[in-house]
């Protein structure tokens, strides 16, 4: 048995690096996600509030305008604004059409506000610029 | 010498040209074998489940469990092998689970469950309808999820696309359901006028009535003219829109009316009762980070087919489809695919084994030279190769937990080639005899020995068998795949082993000293370190004393919680899930915006690829979904997001971390909205109803949910119990329209008029189809109210039902006046009645949670929320001490028992604790057997508890867990190491047999064997390396290799200490004894 020690330290070099190796799990540099938050120019658009109201029977309803609403083979959707000028579309359910008015069953609160009319090119996620004539209107509307 | 049954078979085959032939032969058989079996991930687990839909409408959720369920639950309890009977009593309807013990035929058990339930029919309230029997199993699990989405088709397009896609896959040969989640069907829909209706004095009812009497054609039979039979036919369905809408449904003054005139009839989608949506996460690379509208197509397999070539099929069919029934502008992404994992799993499950029996090799190889390695490397896919043919043959598939088995033995099946080859190259070394006589001694020299060690293992590991519960059949494959494995390696090491060392190993040329024993190193070593021992009697027991205290300090560990206790940890998976349940009542919009809110938060985080969520119907379910029942998901206050993470190979964070991270961000947002939001992940093992299960029971419904409600509290303030839940519904506000039954009898209406005309109006009726022999799905007509007009209970109360005039009671009346339902109900607010639960015939409550963060494993937040539970006061001055096997014996007192995964854990490790008590008595008289002697398998049997000192702290080392498959590892290390007790021993008893003095015995056995100790030991050890990058066998692969380097090392000196103390004092008059023989 010569050279028995040789083979004996051999081995337990073999197998050292594979139990510390295996010690406490495996941990590989993680690669940051390049964030994709492209920033691209803001869009203007025109905002209206959801505005609450009353009916003649007293009973409460939640207005949007109509032209805020997508509609698309059965459902509705309308661009939220969010706490950033940031739109995200949200699925509503909608009642009767008042005039340029439509009452909203559910999906929305009020005084979240909302695309009116949102052009083609709007999409989730984008930022939009509210123009000042807008405003008015919403203030109008508030008004009737 | 005797040649025995081993060198028998050797000299039979060691020349025989059969012998090769014969390894090709099963080397072949086994190729053939690895690409025939069926591949899937995770093992079959057959839950022979049941579920039972029993339908009493309009009862209360208490009627339906009186009159319903506890008669059903009765009765199925009597049918023997029914292991639980649980029971969900809701308003107008009841669902009995009933769960078989674990390995019942699902046909028997289906055939006696119909047969027990039509026995009691007669005995069910009039009324209850018909139950509706379904059976529930691993395969309704979609293995394939392609989800539809685009950016410009509605739901509408998108449902339609993957119905004629779904139509052509269902040709796909193994293919079972397909099914579409999301999206909406086409229908025409009936949008009734209430003016006009008023106008022309037309009820739904009547409106009703009349669609489904026009959509009739039949035919009428035939009569005989000029020798020939003339077949009438007479009726036409209704087949489009137009059709519909000209059905006269009354006739005002002299001119009909047609349905077009009293209501809007509109072909297309029907009215929204889900969302679905895709959106690219972080992980993705896309942009584009909006939801998709989206539908998802589910593709199950059949029972014992090959998830991978089914998913190939699919996935090649679906290409074909690209261009033509799928339009440019929808994409189709794979949103599941269990059969590419199962491919991959399984091939690096091969790789793995391929390295385990390379490492071994090497090991062998530095033992034994080249040449004797190559001998031990090409047995072992021999053995291996004819294992997977009994896999094959067993209708086992290639999975998880079948290949885990294999690399498990790898390091063991090579011992009994090693122990011959060994000594085949030791004879051939000492060139006493010619060649072919050298082999055939060698082998017979150590081929009972080694017959005698394969069945001291095989023993070790084949209790396992008898797991019981839900755990059985998923570890089942690894003590048959070992033990057979083990046997086929002893058949190799018999026959093919020695044919290949007669022509590969090589007698040692070049001078030979007298081989003398005591010049080796081993010897030496042994000589230092046993003489102070055996010379001195204080220091063998301090020696004793030390190990002593390495086990007691070893065992310590486990209550100081420095290695805790865990059925399974969590795999690596590419996918969870997050279930989201708001308040009963809530709308589906609002529902669609927690959602999606949520789910906009989990595509930013940075692994995940992409997030589909379902709002209002169930995504398609995993394993964990089968057991938890949510395929019946489906409520306007439900929604689940099936969460998909980029390929483990290209993120480094394990899928449990991240599902840990993101859990406070999802409830967060969900808090936000009041809604309880919780993340699944799919078990390891069997899955279960929750992780933390508290079953509540008590004496009544209002003292079970008190508890519970403090239960809950107490569970919500324990820190690493997470995602508490309880299965009691909010209280939902329900308008009950009471009929005044006196005025609607004087006005000529019967109450169930009032009923179905209100039915009509809300919920809406679908009255028939219309009849599209090219339409894939069938096309209902539905009447209904529209939505903008049934918004308040104003618009209800101003619906009109016909007085019947003659044909009711009143004869004051003329038939077909117009009555508002205003005059006739009055309305109460009331609150919704809530489900009630009963497991086993007791009522019952379920508080349900999961742990992750401080404790990760249950037993210990179970521990920790005893002693907060008996703290709570109940109503009746009762202590509250949770119970943790069996349900309280009765019902009077208030109690808690805890369920979920501890039920399994305790059924495991209590299965797992006999079947090690029954291994020890089998080895114990193994030995018996073999050495005559009840003292010495004792001593043999020291060193399994000796396996401890490395099993924990190696636990403790690693981080890991100590789980179900850290406790095989130790049962299977005990044959191992009583194995390596036995050649010691025996060895010893040789060479006092030779008449050498005892000390001196023990000193050359420890250093003769300690050779092939290690050799086998090692070979265990490195086996078992590549097992411990994987999650779930890691306590398996810790268990093997701390424990078998730390009793192996303990066994070389504790074995043989314990011997010569325990023969030291017979040791003078056995000297005298041989002398005077």
């Amino acid at each position: 048995m010569k050279g028995m020690n040789t083979r004996t330290i051999a081995l337990l070099f073999l197998m050292l690096p594979a139990l510390l190796g295996a010690c406490g799990g495996h941990k590989k540099e993680q690669t940051p996600s390049s964030s994709t938050t492209a920033t691209a120019p803001a869009i203007a658009a025109k905002v209206a509030t959801v505005t609450e109201s009353v009916d003649g029977s007293g009973r409460k309803m939640l207005l949007v305008p109509a032209s805020s609403i997508l509609r698309k083979a059965g459902t509705d959707q309308v661009f939220v604004v969010g706490p950033d000028s940031t739109v995200s579309l949200r699925w509503v359910s909608t009642g009767h059409t008042l005039g340029a008015s439509t009452i909203v069953l559910s999906g929305l609160a009020q005084g979240e506000q909302v695309v009116e009319s949102p052009s083609a090119e709007l999409r989730e996620g984008a930022r939009i610029t509210i123009d000042t004539h807008t405003q008015d209107r919403a203030k109008e509307a508030q008004h009737q | 010498m005797n040649e025995g049954i081993a060198g028998r078979l050797a000299k039979q085959f060691i020349n025989s040209k059969i012998t090769p032939l014969l390894m090709l032969a099963a080397l072949l058989v086994g190729i053939m074998a690895t690409f025939m079996t069926p591949r899937e991930e995770e093992p079959q687990i057959v839950v022979p489940m049941v579920d039972i839909y029993i339908p009493y409408p309009g009862a209360t959720a208490a009627e339906v469990q009186e009159r319903v369920a506890k008669p059903v639950e009765r009765s199925v309890t009597e049918i023997k092998g029914v292991d639980y009977v649980y029971s969900t009593s809701m308003p107008d309807f009841a669902l009995v689970t009933v769960r078989y013990k674990v390995g019942e035929s699902a046909e028997e058990s289906m055939v006696k469950l119909w047969a027990t339930l039509m026995k009691y029919m007669d005995k069910m309230p009039p009324g209850a309808q018909m139950p509706l029997i379904k059976k529930v199993s691993i395969d309704d699990v979609p293995v394939l999820n392609l989800t539809f989405w685009s950016k410009d088709k509605s739901p509408y397009e998108l449902r339609r696309i993957a119905v004629s896609v779904a139509d052509q896959l269902k040709q796909t040969q193994n293919i079972g359901d397909v099914e579409i989640k999301g999206g909406l069907k086409r229908q025409i829909r009936v949008q009734l006028d209430k003016g006009k209706l008023m106008r022309f004095n037309i009820t739904p009812l009547q409106i009703a009535r009349q669609i489904q009497s026009t959509n009739s054609q039949m035919t009428s039979g035939d009569f005989k003219d000029f020798n020939e039979n003339i077949v009438v036919k007479s009726g036409k369905f209704l087949q489009s829109k137009e059709d519909v809408g000209n059905i006269v449904v009354g006739i005002y003054g002299v001119a009909p009316v047609t349905l077009k005139d009293v209501a809007t009839i509109t072909d297309g989608p029907e009215e929204v009762n889900n969302y679905a949506a895709f959106g690219w996460g972080a992980a993705s690379g896309e942009k584009d980070k909006s939801d998709y509208p989206a539908v998802t197509l589910t593709v199950a397999k059949k029972q014992g087919t090959d998830a991978t070539a089914l998913a190939d099929k699919v996935l090649e069919k679906v290409d074909g489809m690209k261009g033509s029934v799928i339009p440019a502008d929808v994409t189709v992404t794979e949103t599941r695919n269990y059969g590419e994992t199962a491919s991959e799993k399984v091939f690096t499950l091969l790789e793995h084994l391929i390295m385990a029996v390379v490492a071994v090799t090497i090991v062998v190889g530095f033992f034994l030279g080249w040449r004797g390695a190559l001998v031990v490397f090409m047995s072992v896919p021999i053995t291996f190769a004819l294992t997977l043919l009994v896999y094959f043959l067993l209708d086992y598939t290639l999975n998880r937990v079948t290949l885990f088995a294999l690399i498990f033995v790898t390091g063991i099946v090579v011992d009994d080639s090693i122990i011959i080859a060994e000594n085949i190259h030791r004879h051939f070394a000492m060139k006493r005899q010619p060649r072919l006589q050298a082999a055939i001694t060698a082998i017979s020299e150590v081929g009972n020995p080694t017959i005698l060690a394969t069945f001291t293992v095989i023993a070790a590991v084949l209790p396992m068998v008898f797991v019981s519960g839900l755990m059985g059949p998923y570890m089942s494959p690894m003590p048959i795949g070992a033990s057979m494995a083990m046997i086929f390696s002893l058949l190799v090491a018999l026959i093919a082993t020695p044919w290949l060392s007669f022509r590969l190993l090589k007698s040692d040329e070049g001078n030979h000293e007298e081989y003398d024993i005591k010049k080796t190193g081993y010897y030496k070593m042994f000589d230092k370190v046993l003489t102070p021992f055996i010379d001195s009697t204080f220091k063998t027991w301090l020696a004793f004393g030390v190990v002593g205290l390495m086990l007691a300090g070893a065992i310590a560990m486990v209550p100081l919680k420095m290695v805790e206790m865990k059925m399974l940890p969590f795999d690596n998976k590419n996918e969870f899930q997050v279930i989201i349940d708001l308040p009963e009542g809530t709308a589906l919009e609002r529902t669609a915006q927690v959602a999606k809110e949520i789910s906009g938060y989990l595509k930013t985080v940075p692994e995940v690829q992409s997030s589909q969520y379902y709002v209002g119907v169930n995504a398609p379910i995993n394993f964990n979904g089968l057991v938890r029942h949510y395929y019946l998901r489906r409520g306007d206050n439900m929604a689940d997001i099936q969460v998909n993470l980029v390929h483990k190979g290209d993120r480094s964070a394990q899928s449990h971390d991240i599902a840990k991270r993101v859990r406070s961000g999802v409830q967060q947002i969900a808090n936000r909205y009041g809604a309880n939001a919780k993340i699944v992940e799919i078990p390891p093992g069997p899955p279960v109803l929750s992780t933390i299960v508290a079953e509540i029971y008590g004496p009544d419904e209002a003292s079970r949910v008190a508890l519970a409600k403090e239960v809950k509290k107490a569970f919500a303030s324990t820190p690493g119990v997470v995602d508490v839940d309880w299965m009691v519904e909010a209280d939902q506000k329900v308008y009950d329209l009471v009929i005044n039954k006196e005025r609607a009898a004087f006005r000529g209406v019967t109450p169930e008029q009032i009923a179905h005309t209100l039915r009509m109006s809300l919920a809406g009726v679908d009255v028939g189809i219309v009849h599209l022999p090219d339409e894939l799905e069938p096309v209902t007509i539905q009447l209904r109210l529209p939505k903008a007009d049934r918004t308040s209970l104003k618009d209800l109360s101003n619906i009109f039902v016909q007085s019947q005039g003659m044909n009711s009671l009143t004869t004051r009346l003329r038939p077909g006046q117009q009555i508002p339902l205003s005059e006739l109900v009055t309305i109460k607010e009331k609150i919704q009645d809530k489900s009630l639960f009963r497991k086993d015939l007791k009522d019952v409550v379920y508080v349900t949670a999961d742990v992750a963060g401080v404790t990760e494993s249950p037993v210990y937040a179970m521990l920790e929320l005893d002693k907060k539970i008996e703290a709570i006061k109940t109503p009746g001055g009762y202590k509250v001490s949770p119970l943790y096997t069996a349900p309280p014996k009765t019902g009077d007192k208030p109690a808690l028992k805890w369920d979920g995964e501890w039920q399994i854990t305790f059924e495991v490790f209590r299965d797992l604790g006999t079947a090690f008590a029954v291994v020890l008595v089998i080895i114990y008289m193994l030995i018996i057997g073999w050495f005559q002697s009840f003292k010495t398998p004792l001593i043999m049997m020291i060193s399994i508890p000796l396996s401890l000192v490395g099993i924990i702290p190696g636990h403790f080392i690693h981080h890991a867990f100590f789980t179900a498959t850290s406790m095989i590892g130790m049962i299977a290390l005990a044959g191992i190491m009583v194995r390596n007790a036995v050649l010691l021993i025996d060895f010893i008893q040789i060479r006092r047999d030779d008449g050498i003095g005892l000390k001196q015995a023990v000193i050359e056995s420890a250093a003769v064997r300690t050779r092939p100790i290690i050799l086998t030991s090692g070979a265990v050890v490195i086996g078992s390396v590549v097992m411990l990058f994987d999650p779930i066998f890691q306590g398996l692969a810790i268990s093997l290799i701390w424990g078998g380097v730390l009793s192996t090392i303990l066994t070389l000196v504790v074995v043989p200490l314990v011997y010569y103390l325990s023969e030291k004092k017979g040791e003078k008059k056995r000297l005298e004894n041989m002398k005077s023989a």
